[in-house]
């Protein structure tokens, strides 16, 4: 008995020793061990620099954090927020979170990047907010919420941007928030809304064509659809339409029923002119087509909703062609293509060159829909709910019935399915990874599983997996909640429409040129930027041109197309480039009153000295003047006062190059490009030249007339040599 | 020489304390080593007077009773003990309960190791109830007149599955969440009492009256059932067991004293 | 003699003897130990490691911006009163000639919030009327000495930090960290 106490007792002892040990040299105290070394080292390397350097200051407040540091005492550091009932101790390991020395130290004392700490102070947000993972923890699998019957996995960076959409309503514009705006663009530029629901946008047109009257539209239409819906990147690499993985019986029946829609419509022939082909050629370029189609081989289109003519030829018929192009919006209301403004020979000229355009190789498939019932095929229909992204007949006003990815979003990981999948971790965006990838992946037993494969790049499907998992949280106290703002969610508008109108591809956005410009030798003969576009523009005159485009610029083949806006879509338009450009009101203009005559008179003979009329012909009529290349002709300032923001204005004059980019044929005349000023006054004249031109009520030809005799006076005074200016 | 000088010092010393009114307060008996002292030693003692004041030989012989019923009190006390330290950090409350077990785990010294143990102590505590009572049986040691304390036992057995059951809630996590919710669901499958039981009409029993309810103070598991636990847990359990306990022990000196072999 | 007596006793012992004292000794000494130990880290798990309070260090900007800031200084040379933190957090940033402190609005009196009134150049306490210069200095009212002054110092990022926790009275202002030297 003596014996067995004998034992036991030290061997209590003994793991009482390793249980106070274990407390004392818990993973957060190592981490905070090795911290204060680092730290140590870094503050002392700072010092000793300051000390070389001899600055008096620096050496002051390193020998001060130095000494702070030696004093630093293990401890759990935690941040409480009871608003959010947040008790984050991520601190106790991510000591340099908020200390721009540790910037480039290894984890987990990294400073955090980028400058979002500045506008979430972690005394207000703490980490959980945003990453996920369990804050109460001290211990590093269970503070990332890798343990048992934890819902919330702390996010990996690529998803992490979900987060910004608990409390912002739009996450357009906000720095940090990209990806999780690229996945709301990508949303609805994948077509990802036929099927599932999307937040924040109002109703939406189908994203595919209708496909009621395939048997007009298509010369072999059994072949070409069955081998389309078999697998469209066959028929057109790089499509949006994604891959149904049908079997070729799915296929037919398909097939079969599509053919049984629509009645052969009695379309008076086209005749199709060869002759007429190079002409139809360089239209389709100088009118801008290209923009969005490509057309050759190799060449790809803005967007993969946009169709690749390359094969047109073989897939339609010219009188529908020919129809389509005269008014798209006929054949197809929900269509994003636009009116192009095109004379009937002109359009002529560029039907024969697509209707050139063929198939070099035959369709994958041959048409054998005779055999297969096209009721079935209907019922194949309702179960893949093509309806989703196409007008089929009969099917009008049905929804796809697929899961809500508002409930994505709040379901916890353990409801997922995973299916039979064994190798993958379960965590929500390896999950939606994978169904991104597999559509199929989770099928088992009974459950089958309809999505189709969209063709998708890594990034793209993390950007829609932060988008998916994204979703306001309504716990939150409303102090946190950053609602959309009418320039926020303007801007989120615009963002999707330049997606859907493939505006980028005759204007330069984002930095981006137009998709256009690579056909063109000159730049200038591209549509102008739409970058800063709200802020140059009157939003008046921006809301008629969009509704009603009237052409400005003389020297360019290009028309703004007429896309067939509602009153709304303009208006968001609007409001979404004032807010891009960061300016206020879009509805500001001087009112003539406002210019004061003394500017007025005295902007006059600026005008005129400076010779902006050389460029800018302002006779009323529109009659270019003859001999002149309408290259070298720039914008009627008649326009100006109803087009132009005079502060946009004065800027352009002041700046023209960093404004407009360096093809504009705009001289830099009051400053250099580096700023310095090269007349005697440029500012004043500047004010003046704006306050003549926004207050202009005749063209300058007939103004400047009356001003002959006294610039002759004043050219002997001073004479402005233009060869030296410039351009 | 040296030694019966320290001798006598101590024993003076001892004198001085044995005779002083503080120990005689508190120590009804002499210090002198008497028998008579040695019973009123255990006798007069709180702590002992449950204890009988003589040991028969073979009550000293571990091997046939292998002290279980000794080592689930000893459970018994380390529950206690390291339970009321736990109360310490613990608020019985949707809001807080997982956050403070939490807290416990990761930012209360020795928290980890004070619910560790009061964890792996109740499993213990369970797995040695259950062979004391196999013990019991395969003694024979239920038989009369041993028969009320066997009964006396199975209560025992039943409250200490009760704390194990309440204590269960109380992290407040997934596993508890629903392990409680599969649990109470069975109370509502009670005959009679149950709302999903058989013969639940007759009473007029539903889902707001109903054994369930009662268990949960509500219709799912929530706020009430976490309070509710909570103090059948921390209170009411412990409080009904140690009575039940008090009268286990002394019905083992009353019917004969602690089982032998035959 | 006594040691040699002991030890005479020692080799007296018999082996079994001997290892039946260790064994005890043994025992009895880790039970002791475990036992002290365990209550010792029993006291230990009363003293919490983290408390629920709201934060109480505040990020108020760099010295430089605070130096930026120009005018005259009054007859206390205070140049500027920082309201921004008193909503909130119930301190001012006081900029004076030669050093950046934060003042508690917490009045010396009752401890109502006191108010900023720039264009008379005072502090005033809206429950008792005690009034303050803008240096913290009472002269009016029942106040019974200035207001207090919170601890400031220069993070390690650069940045003033201003901690609500630690408070300095006024036998303590020019204690270092009532206040940041300006260079």
């Amino acid at each position: 008995m003596r014996l067995v106490f004998g034992i036991l007792s030290p061997i209590f002892l003994l793991l009482c020793v390793v249980a106070i040990h274990g407390e004392e040299t818990g993973e957060w105290r190592q981490y905070q061990d090795e911290f204060k070394r680092i730290f140590t080292e870094r503050a002392q390397a700072k010092l000793a620099d300051a000390q070389t350097r001899g600055d008096a200051a620096e050496t002051a407040r390193w020998t001060r954090v130095v000494g702070e540091v030696s004093q630093l005492q293990p401890e759990i550091k935690q941040a409480f927020i009871s608003e959010l009932g947040v008790a984050d101790r991520c601190a106790s390991c991510h000591l340099g979170i908020d200390d721009p020395l540790f910037a480039d130290a290894p984890q987990p004392y990294r400073s955090h990047p980028g400058k979002l700490l500045e506008s979430h102070e972690p005394n207000r947000f703490g980490c959980t907010m945003c990453h996920d993972g369990q804050g109460s923890a001290t211990a590093t699998e269970a503070a990332h919420g890798r343990e048992a019957n934890w819902p919330r996995v702390m996010m990996p960076t690529a998803v992490v941007q979900s987060a910004c959409s608990r409390c912002h309503e739009v996450t357009h514009g906000l720095a940090g928030g990209e990806r999780v705006s690229l996945g709301t663009d990508l949303f609805i530029n994948k077509g990802c809304y036929g099927c599932h629901n999307v937040r924040g946008a109002g109703p939406l047109p189908k994203f595919g064509p209708p496909l009621n009257n395939l048997k007009s539209k298509l010369t072999d239409a059994p072949a070409w659809i069955g081998s389309w819906i078999k697998e469209p990147a066959l028929v057109a690499p790089g499509t949006a339409m994604p891959n149904f993985l049908l079997s070729d019986e799915e296929t037919g029946k398909i097939t079969a029923f599509l053919l049984t829609l629509g009645k052969p419509t009695v379309t008076k022939p086209v005749v199709v002119d060869a002759a007429l082909v190079e002409q139809g050629k360089r239209l389709f370029t100088e009118r801008g087509c290209r923009g969005c189609h490509g057309v050759e081989p190799g060449e790809r289109s803005i967007s993969a909703r946009v169709p690749h003519l390359g094969t047109v030829g073989s897939k339609v018929t010219a009188e529908w062609l020919d129809a389509w192009i005269a008014d798209p919006k006929q054949a197809n209301p929900e269509t994003a293509m636009p009116k192009v403004v095109l004379e009937a020979p002109d359009r002529g000229a560029i039907v024969a060159y697509l209707m050139s355009l063929k198939r070099t190789e035959p369709l994958p498939r041959k048409a054998d829909s005779g055999k297969f019932d096209a009721a079935e095929g209907k019922e194949l229909i309702k179960q893949y709910e093509c309806f989703g992204c196409h007008a089929i007949d009969g099917f009008q006003d049905v929804r796809p019935a697929v899961p809500d990815l508002g409930e994505f979003a709040r379901r916890p990981v353990a409801e997922l399915d995973f299916g039979t999948v064994k190798d993958l971790p379960r965590t929500k965006w390896d999950w939606m990874r994978r169904k991104i990838r597999e559509p199929r992946a989770y099928e088992w037993g009974q459950i089958k599983l309809r999505m189709p494969v969209f063709p998708m790049v890594e990034d793209e499907g993390d950007s829609l997996i932060s988008y998916s998992m994204a979703m306001p949280a309504p716990a939150l106290p409303a102090s946190y909640l950053v609602k959309a703002s009418a320039a926020g969610s303007a801007a989120r508008t615009v963002s999707w429409m330049i997606g859907r109108l493939n505006c980028n591809g005759c204007h330069r956005i984002d930095g981006k040129d137009a998709y256009i410009a690579t056909y063109f030798e000159r730049k200038s003969r591209v549509g102008p930027t739409l970058d800063g576009v709200g802020g140059r523009l009157q939003g008046q005159y921006l809301y008629s041109f969009l509704m009603e485009p009237k052409p400005v610029r003389p020297w360019l083949t290009l028309r703004m197309p007429n896309f067939g806006f509602t009153q709304d879509q303009a208006r968001s338009l609007v409001d979404g480039f004032a807010g891009r450009a960061h300016a206020d009101n879009p509805y500001t203009y001087v009112a003539k009153a406002a210019i004061d005559k003394e500017h007025f008179d005295r902007g006059i003979r600026r005008f005129r000295h400076y010779k902006c009329i050389q460029c800018h012909p302002s006779a009323v009529g529109g009659a270019l003047p003859e001999g002149v290349d309408p290259d070298d002709l720039s914008i009627n300032l008649m326009l100006a006062k109803e087009r132009l923001r005079p502060e946009w204005f004065m800027e352009f004059l002041a700046r023209p190059k960093q404004i407009a980019g360096n093809q504009t044929r705009m001289p830099t005349i009051f400053y250099t490009v580096e700023g310095a000023p090269k007349v005697e006054h440029p500012d004043e004249d500047i004010k003046d030249i704006v306050s003549y031109v926004m207050g202009m009520t005749e063209d300058a030809e007939t103004t400047l007339k009356g001003f002959e005799e006294e610039e002759k006076a004043e050219q002997k005074k001073e004479a402005v040599d233009w060869s030296k200016v410039q351009y | 020489m040296a030694s019966s000088r320290t001798d006598q010092f101590r024993r003076k010393a001892v004198d001085w304390i044995t005779t002083s009114q503080l120990y005689r307060s508190v120590f009804r008996h002499g210090y002198a080593d008497t028998v008579r002292n040695r019973a009123l030693e255990v006798t007069s003692n709180a702590f002992l007077h449950l204890h009988p004041i003589t040991i028969p030989a073979h009550a000293l012989k571990v091997r046939f009773t292998f002290c279980l019923g000794g080592l689930t009190f000893f459970l018994f006390l380390v529950e206690t003990v390291t339970g009321v330290l736990l109360m310490f950090y613990y608020r019985p409350v949707p809001e807080y309960a997982y956050a403070d077990m939490k807290t416990l785990q990761y930012a209360v010294y020795f928290g980890m190791i004070l619910r560790n143990l009061h964890r792996w102590g109740a499993h213990l505590m369970v797995v040695l109830v259950m062979l004391h009572m196999l013990r019991v049986f395969l003694t024979g040691s239920y038989r009369p007149p041993r028969e009320f304390n066997w009964v006396l036992g199975v209560n025992l057995l039943v409250l200490t599955l009760l704390l194990s059951f309440t204590g269960y809630l109380l992290p407040w996590d997934q596993l508890a969440f629903w392990a409680v919710t599969v649990g109470t669901n069975m109370a509502a499958a009670t005959p009679f009492l149950g709302a999903e039981g058989p013969f639940h009409g007759l009473l007029g029993v539903n889902g707001m009256n109903d054994a369930r309810f009662l268990l949960l103070g509500d219709v799912r598991v929530a706020g009430s059932a976490l309070l509710r636990f909570y103090v059948l847990h921390c209170v009411a359990l412990p409080l009904v067991a140690g009575v039940l306990m008090v009268v286990h022990f002394w019905r083992v000196r009353k019917d004969g004293g602690i089982s032998r072999p035959l | 003699m006594k040691k040699e007596a002991a030890l005479q006793q020692l080799v007296e012992l018999s082996r079994r003897e001997f290892l039946t004292r260790g064994v005890t000794a043994a025992g009895w000494g880790s039970f002791a130990v475990v036992l002290g130990a365990g209550t010792l880290e029993s006291v230990r798990f009363f003293f919490p490691r983290v408390l629920y309070q709201p934060p109480t260090t505040f990020r108020i900007g760099t010295p430089e911006g605070f130096l930026a800031r120009k005018g005259d200084a009054d007859a206390y040379g205070v140049i500027s009163v920082d309201e921004r933190w008193k909503p909130e957090h119930r301190f001012f940033v006081v900029r004076a000639k030669d050093r950046v402190y934060a003042l508690t609005a917490r009045c010396a009196h009752l401890g109502c919030t006191v108010n900023w009134f720039s264009s008379l150049d005072i502090f005033k306490c809206p429950c008792h009327g005690s009034q303050y210069h803008s240096d913290g200095r009472n002269f009016a009212g029942p106040a019974p000495r200035p207001l207090d002054r919170l601890r400031i110092s220069v993070g390690v990022s650069g940045d003033l930090v201003v901690d609500t926790s630690v408070v300095y009275g006024v036998d303590r202002f020019d204690t270092e960290g009532a206040f940041v030297a300006l260079a």
